[in-house]
């Protein structure tokens, strides 16, 4: 065995196989496992994940002796390898394959996209998009029973209720995901929309026309209910619950270049699982729609989309509440002078999280409680830290008894 | 099943003196129907679910995830060769895969010298001290304890606080306890 540098030197060179090192600087290291363990994540290879984030976890000064290091980091001498030596740049050398297009690999609002197609697909074809309306240029569903629902939402009710299915009320961003994507109220589209088409509609008298979607003031009931003041921020519960897509975090954390609005839908989609039980509680909304809608008006020419564009940047809740294993969020959206130790507590998050995963509660436990310990109380911990920590705690204990 | 209808004729065509000898064969074609339904239900349309696998995508893959996927499936065809092929190209373009890496070790024959012959194609990186670490511990430990001490050495230089790591350089230092045998059974005055 020969160390050929000192501490930091990356080429190590290992006599018994005359094997030189070229990853061996602990900031290489964590990077490039970093990456590899979001990719296999993002496959489905939790036990791949899994240990290469236990091997990022145990790096020599916790992978982070010296951001300088990448320079002195020799470029790797396999050709198809690369790790990423730009913390800020997306991870094309992974993504960028065949088997999936440059646009896919780099728009994380995509992978929403491809979730809520999954959505869509799984199960919320045949449920009543009460957001699509001829404004949003939604197209009728070739049920002739949605068809009806679209003309005259009231007699869809009604027809639901006779079922006794309060399902099909609602969950139209997840019959639709692309509802999204449609144009804003205040698009020309939109102006451009007949006024025979606010009668398809059916929903809000001509004073509460603005905005022209009835979605916004559907995502207002949606959202929060009755809670009137929790309305301008409601958009960060929203967020809370669907904070396990990378769009949504993404939109959270403020970067609007990557908000795509794809994403956004998905925090429309929870709230409307909130709708559920309100619709399914409720008798009828109208009268609650229409007082949403009235007292909206202070605030009316947002649409649904700007307004968790707009909240999903001002929003704080959402960040923390990503719990989706996102260890290239932890190296790429912190600043160089980030201090070490966060990064470390999310490298260590991650592996946490990834143990919580694969159902191995001590250990993620364990490492939790090892942060902690590390921190020693000079540094407060991030909340989602305290929460996983807390609720793992809670599931060792309640398996103990 | 044909032949469990011969001999179903054959114990009707021949009287009753040869029944014992047509129920003999009856036996024996009915467990022979069985065999055959048997291993017609396991391996071959088990063969036939992985070749559509195979060509659905995965024809010339340059992914290193469908390297590894054909890689699996060319082994559960028994195509070593192949399927070894597929875990290098896979793990030069994502060496920190270890999935890959223990899937490369299932196909590894040691005996024929194979690892010698691989390693220079395998990228430099501490992923494959750990596969080095790996794979002779696993196969021939006791041949050279003093290597994959030093291996683990470097490793542990790196990873400090890797739990598994320690666990195998002590299992190192246990197997390395022989050579204290050894000695005592060479000399037995020095090894007080």
């Amino acid at each position: 065995m020969n160390n050929d540098g000192g501490r930091g030197s990356p080429c190590v060179y290992v006599a018994p196989d005359r094997l030189s090192l070229r990853d061996a600087a602990p900031s290489h290291a964590r990077r490039a496992l970093l990456a590899a363990a979001q990719e296999m994540s993002s496959r489905g290879l939790d036990n791949g994940a899994n240990w290469a984030l236990d091997l990022a976890s145990c790096l020599r000064g916790g992978g982070e002796d010296d951001d300088n290091d990448d320079d002195g980091v020799p470029t790797s001498s396999f050709t198809a390898f690369s790790p990423p030596s730009d913390r800020h740049a997306p991870f094309d050398w992974q993504t960028s394959t065949p088997a999936r297009s440059h646009h896919d690999a780099n728009n994380t609002t995509t992978m929403a996209e491809g979730d809520a197609s999954v959505a869509s697909t799984s199960g919320a074809q045949h449920i009543y998009p009460m957001q699509s309306t001829p404004f949003l240029g939604i197209q009728a569903p070739s049920s002739s029973s949605f068809r009806q629902d679209l003309s005259s939402p009231q007699p869809a009710r009604v027809a639901a209720a006779a079922n006794g299915n309060s399902l099909n009320l609602n969950l139209g961003p997840q019959a639709n995901p692309k509802d999204a994507i449609t144009p804003p109220s205040n698009s020309p589209a939109a102006a451009a929309t007949p006024l025979a088409d606010n009668s398809l509609s059916g929903r809000f008298p001509p004073p509460f026309r603005q905005p022209p979607s009835p979605l916004s003031n559907l995502s207002y009931s949606a959202d929060e209910g009755d809670e009137r003041p929790r309305r301008r921020g409601g958009v960060g519960i929203g967020n809370a619950r669907g904070g396990f897509h990378p769009g949504a975090a993404a939109a959270a954390r403020g970067d609007r270049s990557t908000s795509h609005p794809l994403s956004i839908s998905h925090s429309h989609n929870d709230g409307d699982d909130s709708q559920d039980d309100t619709l399914s509680t409720k008798g009828n909304d109208d009268e609650s729609m229409a007082e949403d809608a009235a007292t909206d008006t202070g605030e009316d020419s947002r649409s649904a989309h700007v307004r968790f564009a707009s909240e999903g940047k001002d929003s704080s809740l959402g960040a923390d509440s990503d719990y989706r294993f996102n260890p290239a969020a932890a190296s790429t959206s912190r600043s160089p002078h980030h201090g070490p130790s966060s990064t470390h507590e999310a490298t260590v998050y991650s592996y946490a999280l990834s143990c919580f995963r694969l159902g191995q509660m001590e250990r993620c436990k364990w490492q939790l409680d090892k942060l902690r310990a590390r921190a020693g109380g000079s540094r407060k911990e991030s909340d989602r830290v305290v929460f996983l920590r807390g609720y793992v705690g809670m599931l060792v204990s309640r398996n103990r008894h | 099943m044909r032949r469990k209808r011969q001999s179903s004729l054959l114990t009707t065509e021949f009287p009753a003196e040869t029944s014992f000898l047509a129920q003999i064969l009856e036996r024996r074609a009915a467990s022979d129907t069985v065999f055959a339904l048997s291993s017609s239900r396991s391996t071959p349309s088990h063969t036939r679910a992985l070749i559509p696998l195979l060509k659905d995508g995965l024809i010339d893959p340059s992914d290193p995830f469908c390297l590894l996927l054909k890689g699996i499936l060319l082994r559960k065809l028994h195509k070593r060769i192949e399927a070894m092929d597929c875990f290098m190209r896979s793990i030069a373009l994502m060496p920190y895969n270890w999935t890959t890496w223990l899937e490369l070790n299932a196909v590894i024959e040691s005996s024929a010298g194979e690892m010698d012959e691989i390693l220079p194609l395998l990228p430099q990186s501490f992923m494959t001290l750990l596969f080095l670490e790996h794979h002779h511990r696993q196969s021939a430990a006791t041949k050279d304890p003093q290597a994959n001490t030093d291996r683990l050495q470097v490793l542990l230089d790196l990873f400090p606080e890797n739990a598994g790591l320690w666990n195998s350089l002590a299992m190192q230092r246990y197997l390395q306890r022989g050579g204290f045998e050894r000695a005592r059974c060479a000399e037995p005055q020095d090894c007080r």
